[in-house]
């Protein structure tokens, strides 16, 4: 049997732990002092990279690493802590946003003591009014008890956090379009080079992580980077936060182990199957832009690696399941809908494509698709796939493309044939 | 091998050595291959939201844009084959399939990037089967520019163009996704003196000029390199003229005097040259008569007044080679009175200068003093010649009065014994001195009144009949040699050296 391993979510059940006094009861902030006290900010940093802490927002890239990007330079560094939870089925950011806020804000403290950050922004999706509310609650505390500030724990250390709404905008969850949001412009993706960690905010060094991936460094920190990469897997290390929806039994919020089981037994030990009862007919395994897995292929060992190498992506840890009620074109048009709507037209592909595959999509789920219209929509795909400035279009082309591999007979089952028609 | 500031790649097969930090777009065009580009512009910031320019670079996983891809050592590149190809048709596809066919109603059809790049790049197909998206059109945007945003390929160079060059951030981007469209900040309307250049910037025809627009099929054109005469900038232009009329001034790019740009009033300021009303032949006495009439009579006037005074007005619209050839009629005459009216105004930091003539530096070059504040008006002067400027300049209503005779070239008619027809810059050749100190050339484009002489010629036929000796030169190119060979500041220049782009001259021996 599947067990939790509740690292973050530890205390996610006791309301007082969303206080200062709540959270210093269980050990708050003393990863903070041990940092300040005995730690070099590069002894931080190779404790990040020692624990093997990967991030959890969707690309998976080496935490301790990417604080590596931050070049020698006179001009201030950010911290930037991506709280615009908004890939569609992942509520897990919120989870610690409003039950243990004060880990998110020891763990952006820290990363800014690493990176030699003197301010952090926590950029929250505008659609989170209560995880705003309690991060701006846990920030007036800790202000108050001088762990933000000035001069932080009598260390010399001064570091300040602000919280930013965003204004309900997808793409504003693209790290650089966070970027551009939080400068206070129209929410655009920046084209790279030049790489955030070199010229993020107002052109100065920034480290853009997510809420999950700044709330392990609290826990890497207080138990050492050997201690995490003592949990999970190798590639996966730590602990994860799943977030199960869709037609399933027990959906919600995990916290679990990678590589300790297979997505199936997840699905039906944790999940408790589909609430239907019906058969599972597919998964979206990170999120709904990443490619779709079959029933048929679920027995997959559940880490970044394992997944990555059957073709689809951990992504932000949305686990969505659909039983076999449901059509794939009308979930692959849902799908369109929702990216054709997020596009934020700057560049052509994207702006264009989007729009064009979700009315081609109609078509199919409305059953008067063309014969041709199979390969129209494989040719439009792959010609918005890689050749934009950020990863929204290739979030509607992985799933569509999958879908059109996977479950080609219902596509196939939405063409009017001549002879029909006739 | 290469080192230091310069780099050596391979574009297409082709080795190119090429200065360290240029893109790829530059880069290709150094050695003559085009990757095209819509957003890109080389005076702008790298926006990289067109996708045109995707190129591969070996030993990259994804294809790159030209435009934000900056030259490496080593560095191999494909423009063109068939991977680069197939996302680049894809991509004109793309832009294509919303775009509307209206082609033969747009004004920028014949020199459309779009057009162009759908020819060469495109498809040649639309496999776009549903009805193409609507937006926003014949959106005014004040008194000079029209808006199509269905037209749009939101390349956003106006919007850096207004915001890095001109300085107004005025035009932004509103709603998201496939409904994206232009608008102008605050009231709609663009307040930019310079807000026409992004007419130009715009690579379809999204943007339009309420003065040119639906004027002419631009095939139709001709196309004359020239400077602009508003100014002292003398900003270098394309002048579009059709049926000897005047139809369009467009910037012509010159990093020395103007880059890619040019001022609104400098673009508009036009219409006198094709007005009707226009003095089209010489009068004597206000009576038309034909040159060689007018000219005999001017040259009597001169010669009988020369005791009494001569007060000689020049024009700083005038051609250094006009104006040596007034100077070389004031020697002949030996009147010492000569002088310059200078038309001032409003200067700024980009282009605008604030003297509004092309050419005060070459009339004090040719000895003409600058206009004093105060005309002496108590001197009855036995006659006034002046060559009326064009504009922004008069002569004290007194000053006119108290002259005994007057012979004046002039645009419009005006009380005179001798009045003759003045031409435009765009009628004539001939060069100005503008600010840097810059040689420049004006070339002839058009002849908008029939018949009509430049200043030059008749100038120099009113020196024959004062001395029959002289022989005036035959071409602008012939006036300029002689200049050269006698002017310590225009020692050395030829017409050909000159060329379309100008030259600095020694400011040491020019007035600054």
């Amino acid at each position: 049997m599947i067990q939790e391993t509740r690292i973050m979510l530890e205390h996610a059940g006791d309301p007082a732990q969303k206080t200062l006094a709540g959270y210093r009861g269980h050990g708050g902030y003393e990863a903070l002092e041990k940092a300040l006290r005995t730690m070099t900010p590069d002894e931080v940093n190779v404790e990040v990279e020692t624990s093997g802490l990967r991030g959890r927002g969707g690309a998976g890239f080496p935490t301790g690493r990417k604080w590596r990007f931050v070049p020698q330079t006179d001009k201030p560094v950010y911290l930037a802590v991506n709280a615009d939870e908004s890939e569609p089925g992942t509520c897990k950011d919120r989870q610690i946003m409003e039950r243990d806020p004060h880990q998110l804000l020891e763990g952006a403290l820290l990363a800014c003591y690493a990176i030699g950050a003197r301010t952090a922004y926590i950029y929250v999706r505008g659609e989170y009014p209560h995880s705003i509310q309690a991060l701006e609650a846990a920030i007036a505390e800790a202000r108050e008890a001088r762990l933000i500030g000035r001069n932080i724990l009598g260390s010399g250390f001064d570091c300040d956090i602000w919280v930013h709404s965003g204004a309900g905008a997808y793409i504003c969850g693209e790290e650089t379009a966070l970027l551009t949001s939080l400068e206070g412009n129209r929410g655009y993706p920046r084209i790279r080079p030049p790489f955030p960690a070199v010229e993020g905010l107002w052109g100065c060094p920034t480290i853009v992580n997510n809420v999950e991936t700044i709330s392990c460094v609290t826990h890497i920190i207080r138990r050492g980077g050997t201690w995490f990469a003592s949990l999970g897997c190798e590639g996966s290390t730590g602990t994860r936060l799943f977030c199960l929806s869709g037609h399933i039994r027990n959906p919600g919020v995990y916290e679990l182990e990678c590589g300790k089981f297979t997505l199936r037994e997840l699905l039906m030990e944790l999940g408790g199957g589909t609430k239907s009862g019906r058969p599972i007919r597919g998964v979206m395994p990170g999120g709904s832009s990443m490619p779709v897995l079959r029933a048929d292929e679920l027995d997959i060992r559940f880490d970044i690696d394992s997944v990555s190498k059957a073709g689809s992506s951990l992504g932000s840890g949305a686990i969505m399941v659909f039983d076999d009620s449901v059509r794939v074109v009308d979930l692959a048009l849902n799908i369109a809908e929702f990216y054709a709507h997020e596009t934020c037209g700057q560049c052509t592909p994207c702006r264009e494509g989007c729009d064009w595959v979700r009315r081609m999509l109609k078509k199919f789920a409305e059953g008067r698709a063309a014969p041709d219209d199979i390969e129209l929509l494989k040719d439009v795909t792959s010609k918005m796939d890689g050749t934009t400035i950020c990863a929204l279009a290739e979030a509607l082309v992985w799933p569509v493309q999958s879908y059109l591999k996977k479950f080609r007979a219902d596509f196939e089952a939405a063409i009017v044939r001549e002879a029909a028609k006739a | 091998m290469s080192g230091g500031d310069r780099v050596t790649l391979t574009i297409d097969g082709e080795q190119a050595t090429v200065p360290a930090g240029l893109n790829v777009i530059e880069a290709a065009r150094r050695i003559g291959r085009e990757v095209p580009h819509y957003c890109y512009h080389p005076r702008l910031k790298v926006a990289g939201n067109c996708r045109v320019c995707l190129v591969e670079i070996e030993g990259r996983p994804k294809l790159e844009i030209g435009c934000n891809t900056r030259v490496a050592e080593g560095m191999v590149v494909h423009t063109a084959n068939d991977r680069v190809r197939a996302a680049r048709s894809g991509v004109m596809e793309f832009l294509l399939i919303n775009h509307p066919l209206d082609c033969t109603i747009c004004d920028q059809a014949g020199e459309c990037k779009l057009q162009d790049y759908a020819v060469h790049h495109g498809p040649g197909i639309t496999r776009f089967e549903f009805e193409k998206a609507h937006k926003p059109k014949r959106v005014s945007w004040g008194d000079k520019i029209v808006f199509d945003s269905e037209r749009c390929i939101l390349c956003t160079r106006c919007i850096r163009f207004l915001d890095e060059i001109a300085g107004t951030d005025e035009v932004s981007i509103d709603l998201r996704g496939e409904k994206s469209t232009l608008i102008v900040k605050g009231d709609g309307k663009l307040t930019s003196p310079y807000q026409m250049n992004i007419i130009d910037l715009c690579p379809v025809g999204a943007l339009t000029s309420r003065d040119f627009r639906f004027k002419t099929r631009v095939w139709f054109m001709q196309f004359t390199n020239t400077i602009c005469t508003s100014c002292a900038r003398g900003c270098n232009v394309v002048a579009g003229s059709r049926s000897d009329r005047l139809l369009r001034m467009v910037p012509r790019m010159n990093p020395e005097v103007n880059d890619h740009w040019m001022c609104d009033h400098g673009r508009l300021h036009y219409a006198f040259v094709n007005d009707e009303a226009r003095l089209a032949t010489p009068r004597v006495g206000g009576r038309p008569v034909i040159y060689a009439t007018a000219v005999d009579r001017a040259a009597a006037l001169l010669d009988e007044a020369r005791g009494a005074g001569i007060l000689a007005v020049a024009s700083p619209f005038m051609t250094n080679e006009e104006l040596f050839a007034m100077k070389g009629i004031l020697d002949r005459l030996e009147i010492e009175t000569r002088y310059v009216l200078s038309p001032q105004g409003e200067g700024d930091d980009l282009l605008q200068h604030p003297e509004k003539s092309p050419n005060v530096r070459g009339a004090e070059l040719a000895g003409f003093a600058p206009a004093p504040e105060d005309w002496p008006s108590d001197r009855p002067w036995g006659a006034l010649f002046w060559i009326v400027p064009r504009e922004g300049g008069e002569l004290p209503e007194a000053l006119l009065a108290a002259a005994e005779r007057r012979i004046l070239f002039s645009l419009k008619q005006r009380a005179a014994d001798v009045c003759f027809p003045l031409s435009t810059w765009i009628e004539k050749d001939g060069t100005v001195v503008s600010a840097g100190p810059r040689l420049q050339r004006l070339q002839r484009g058009i002849a908008v009144v029939p018949g009509l002489l430049t200043e030059r010629v008749v100038l120099d036929h009113l020196h024959t009949a004062l001395d029959p000796v002289y022989r005036g030169p035959e071409t602008a190119a012939q006036a300029l040699a002689r200049i050269a060979e006698r002017e310590p500041a225009f020692r050395g220049v030829s017409w050909t050296e000159v060329g379309s782009g100008g030259l600095v001259l020694r400011p040491a021996e020019v007035p600054a």
